[in-house]
């Protein structure tokens, strides 16, 4: 496929559109589903080996005839080969953890192997872009990741994902198309330096105060302003980071943050902010709550409604559709 | 896409591409395959150093460094040796520069090049294995990709992919058309300098060959191999002698012939040698390459044998020829040098006189080597000057077979008798293992032919003569007369046994493999009786080959794995409830073995002493694993089988 120009690639595509894998997780890749072409090392090699016919011909020369025969058989085995990589395979489905904008996305797709053989080379794509290779024992189950550079803010629909191997000798490359694309929410950056959020205003009455008010809660990262004494000294003779203890009032504290109090230049600073808030309040074990203009996110615990107030941010000012999914 | 590759792929990569730079070393000037490994060399130790290759200018001078060497070594750029050289220093210098993935995919093409280009100069069996083990390494390294799940692994993925392939390929192999002539010309490959008889002869010329173990030709009789004494193959026939060496002076004109008795069909597998020599047996008839059989009844191939060459022959052991010999003729194998070897023509006007026949005169001279203290060696004193015959005769009477036959045809002629020297190869040795006659360059021997009245020329051995008490290199004289031993080597031995599997796989390899060619392919369709098929048909008979053979490959690989087999004292337990069943109560899949315990003493308390015994003794074997319990499962359901 990399030798294919845009036009051709668009036409291939369109052509080929039917011959898309599934609707519903798990996906079981058919073989009318798999296609395969030789790569571009593989017309390479078809050269090589015609030239090598020649030379034989020429020269009469048994052995150079065997030679390239081997290396037609192989050529030809390698289609069998090849298709074997993917053929009854199992997509259980894409994954792409929410990032902040400014790193790289990551995309995963979970898969098993349900047949008695080995895969191998097993390479998630987009494009021109790949995953790194991986292979599959019989029987078990695989996550492929495929690192996509970054993205501004927004959900991204990650499109015209596949699955390829151009196991065994990287002259043909077997390949199916995913139907399903990825969908990936690229929050705001968290700014680095924000101001503490707005004092009481927020805080929930709901507490119940804790019997101890200043509980350990856990090590936090280093931010210029920490007091000394709190920085946890033997974690930084240990591991060289400069970690800061945190202590926690309570464990039911609950806070709201709102966009309309988050300070800054224009929205994406006020966004920024609101996520730093979102990400130290959370990290700190307090309940967060979300407001933002037309959507309430009540104040809850845990990583999936962290998760979903990071993808409320994401589409800020758009609908927000993946509300209700995990 | 300029991605790289991982290390370890790029070292395997140039290890492999050295290992098919190797055999340049032998195959061309050492240069050559030095300067290549150079760069292969200096890439490896540059990624063990994290350095990046020389700059694009120092590249360009090593390049331009490279074409000037090989036009001045093989004087421009034809010929195979040339592109052979200019395909290794290539190699060098791509490697020098390999960093992408690309660049590594090239490399690998270039292994498959260089591994070409070693069998297009040379395709031996030796080098043909070499080579073979370098595409092992290259598949595996390919099968690699980078990540690194162990070498074994690894080469025993590429060696089962290989052998996958290689029914398809046998097939292609057989059935592709093959051409009889060249398709274009590049120069024709330059050989090594390949020993073999030459066209004349002096002392030194024959026993140079006498140490070579190489094979000269193979031979396949159809129906019985001769005898040791008919086994003489012959090459050039020498006529003239200028008292120094024989050559073959004048070869026209005809000649007649007539044969006696049963012909001996045989097939010959002539090994390249650079001369026209097709050696036959006396007296051959049918040749069916192109040759011309001279009046001397040498064969001629009309070229050079720079290729191995195989034909069938036959030949009629007894024979009349050149019965009526011209007076021409008659002078020219009658001829010696005015005025040498006096005694030698003292003592064979000695014997002429006291003959009553021409025969006679000739069982007197082998009388005469027999009786005197003539020796056979491979070192002979040196023979100088004037009458080197008389020198022989009479003061060193030391020798190899060259000077015997010289000397014999010196008496013979000197008595009146026409005389000539014929060279070949005799004797040769029989492989047990696929029943070919082998034929070594130390088989190369010389003998001579007289005339008789009435029975035209006749082949005499002088070397015969010699009594074996009186020969120095025994060995080498059984090889090249045919008295004694079979071979060089003791029979039987493991080195023996040893060398003749070997050459009956060179000779499988030269003759079926290198030497596959429109003759051989022609024969094999006859045999399927397609000989006078259209193409189309054998081009339908290659598809349904593949095809049968991926089908295989495809069928092979969905075979699943055998099952793993079931616990011993669980089969036992099965084959008991299955007996169970029948007679009359049956293990439900959901009961534990107590439970069917208890269910037995309920429903069936006439089968409860026995259940009472087995089912403990099942779980004392298949949970506890107690070997003393299986048995003794085993030997009680054995026993209560019997029983019952």
């Amino acid at each position: 496929m990399r030798g294919l120009g845009p036009a051709s690639r668009r036409w291939f595509d369109r052509a080929t559109a039917k011959r898309v894998v599934g609707n519903a997780w798990p996906l079981r890749l058919g073989r009318r589903q798999i296609f395969i072409l030789p790569t571009r090392f593989g017309l390479l090699a078809a050269v090589t080996s015609g030239v090598l016919l020649l030379l034989a011909l020429n020269y009469r020369n048994g052995a150079v005839f065997l030679l390239d025969f081997i290396l037609v058989a192989l050529g030809w085995i390698t289609i069998i080969a090849c298709h074997r990589q993917l053929a009854g395979l199992e997509l259980w489905g894409l994954e792409a953890p929410s990032v902040p904008a400014g790193e790289p996305l990551r995309i995963y797709l979970k898969l098993t192997n349900p047949s008695q053989w080995e895969r191998f080379g097993l390479t998630l794509y987009q494009g021109r872009r790949a995953g790194v290779a991986r292979r599959l024992n019989p029987g078990s189950t695989a996550r492929l990741m495929l690192q996509l550079p970054p993205r501004p803010r927004g959900r991204h629909l990650l499109r015209d994902l596949g699955l390829k191997s151009d196991y065994p000798l990287g002259i043909f490359n077997a390949w199916v198309r995913i139907g399903h694309p990825g969908e990936c929410f690229v929050y705001p950056r968290p700014a680095d330096f924000a101001p503490p959020p707005p004092g009481d205003a927020g805080l929930g009455a709901t507490g119940r105060q804790g019997d101890h008010p200043e509980d350990f809660f856990g090590l936090v990262r280093y931010r210029p302003g920490d007091r000394p004494g709190q920085i946890a000294w033997h974690v930084y003779a240990r591991t060289g980071q400069i970690q800061r203890k945190h202590f926690a009032s309570g464990t039911c504290m609950s806070r709201w943050f709102d966009l309309a109090e988050a300070p800054g230049d224009d929205m994406e600073q006020r966004l920024e902010v609101l996520a730093r808030w979102l990400l130290d309040a959370s990290r700190a074990g307090q309940l967060v709550g979300l407001r933002l203009p037309g959507l309430d996110l009540a104040p809850k615990h845990g990583p999936a409604h962290l998760t979903r107030c990071l993808r409320a941010l994401a589409c800020y000012p758009g609908p927000y559709h993946g509300i209700n999914r995990p | 896409m300029a991605s790289t590759v991982p290390d370890t792929q790029a070292r395997a990569t140039l290890a492999v591409l050295a290992a098919s730079l190797a055999p340049f070393f032998f195959l061309m000037p050492p240069w050559v395959a030095g300067a290549g490994l150079l760069g292969v060399i200096w890439r490896y130790r540059l990624l063990s150093l994290q350095r990046p290759a020389p700059r694009p200018l120092g590249r360009a001078l090593l390049a331009f460094a490279a074409l000037g060497g090989v036009i001045v070594t093989f004087r421009g750029f034809g010929g195979a040796a040339a592109g052979g050289a200019l395909l290794v220093l290539t190699s060098g210098l791509k490697a020098l520069e390999s960093r992408s993935r690309r660049d590594y995919h090239i490399l690998t093409l270039l292994v498959v090049f260089l591994i070409a280009a070693a069998l297009l100069l040379n395709q031996s069996l030796p080098l043909a294995i070499y080579e073979s083990l370098v595409l092992w390494a290259a598949v595996a390294v390919r099968l690699g990709g980078g990540a690194d799940p162990g070498r074994r692994s690894l080469a025993r993925r590429a060696a089962t992919l290989i052998a996958t392939a290689l029914p398809v390929a046998a097939v292609l192999f057989l059935l592709f058309p093959r051409l009889p002539g060249p398709l274009f010309r590049f120069g024709s490959p330059r050989r090594a300098a390949v020993s073999g008889l030459s066209t004349h002869m002096n002392p030194g010329s024959i026993s140079r060959l006498a140490v070579s173990e190489q094979i000269a030709f193979r031979v396949r009789f159809f129906g019985a191999v001769p005898p040791r004494g008919e086994r003489y193959f012959r090459g050039p026939v020498l006529q003239h002698y200028n008292g120094r060496e024989w050559t073959r002076g004048q070869t026209g004109g005809r000649t007649t012939f007539a044969v006696l008795g049963k012909p001996v069909h045989y097939r010959v597998r002539e090994r390249a040698n650079g001369a026209r020599w097709l050696f036959l047996l006396a007296l051959a008839v049918k040749v069916d390459t192109p040759s011309r059989i001279t009046a001397n009844f040498e064969a001629l191939a009309p070229r050079p044998l720079w290729h191995d060459l195989s034909f069938t022959a036959t030949s009629y052991p007894r024979y009349r020829a050149g019965i009526s010999l011209s007076a021409t003729r008659r002078a020219e194998n009658l001829a010696l040098p005015r005025g040498i070897d006096p005694r030698a023509r003292a003592l064979a006007e000695r014997w002429r006189l006291g003959s009553a026949s021409a025969r006679d005169v000739v069982r007197k001279a082998l009388a005469y080597f027999h009786r005197e203290p003539f020796y056979y060696t491979l070192t002979p004193p040196r023979l100088r000057g004037r009458n080197r015959v008389d020198q022989f005769l009479f003061r060193t009477r030391r020798g190899f077979c060259e000077h015997y036959a010289s000397a014999f045809a010196v008496l013979m002629r000197a008595a009146g008798i026409p005389a000539r020297v014929v060279t070949g190869y005799a004797g040769g040795t029989i492989n047990p293992y696929d029943g070919r006659l082998v034929v070594r360059q130390a088989n190369a021997h010389a003998w001579d032919e007289v005339w008789l009245a009435r029975r035209g020329w006749v082949r005499v051995d002088p070397t015969g003569a010699i009594p074996p008490s009186r020969v120095e290199s025994s060995a080498r004289f059984a090889a090249a007369t045919g008295a004694g031993g079979e071979t060089l080597l003791p029979p039987g031995g493991f080195t023996w046994r040893l060398r003749n599997i070997w050459d009956a796989a060179d000779t499988f390899w030269n003759q079926y493999i290198a030497g596959y060619g429109p003759g051989l392919q022609h024969h094999l369709l006859t045999r399927l009786g397609l000989d006078k098929a259209a193409p189309g048909v054998v081009a339908g008979l290659m598809v349904a080959g593949i095809s049968a053979a991926s089908l295989l490959v495809f069928l092979l690989g969905r075979r699943r794995r055998p099952r793993p087999r079931r616990d011993p004292a669980q089969q036992i337990y099965r084959r008991w409830n299955r007996r169970l069943a029948r007679r009359g109560i049956q293990h439900r899949a959901s009961e534990a073995p107590l439970n069917f315990l208890a269910r037995i003493a309920r429903e069936h308390p006439r089968l409860y002493a026995e259940a009472e015994r087995v089912i403990p003794l099942y779980l004392q074997a298949r949970y506890a694993g107690d070997p003393k319990a299986l048995a003794e499962l085993k030997r009680y359901l054995d026993l209560f089988g019997r029983a019952h």
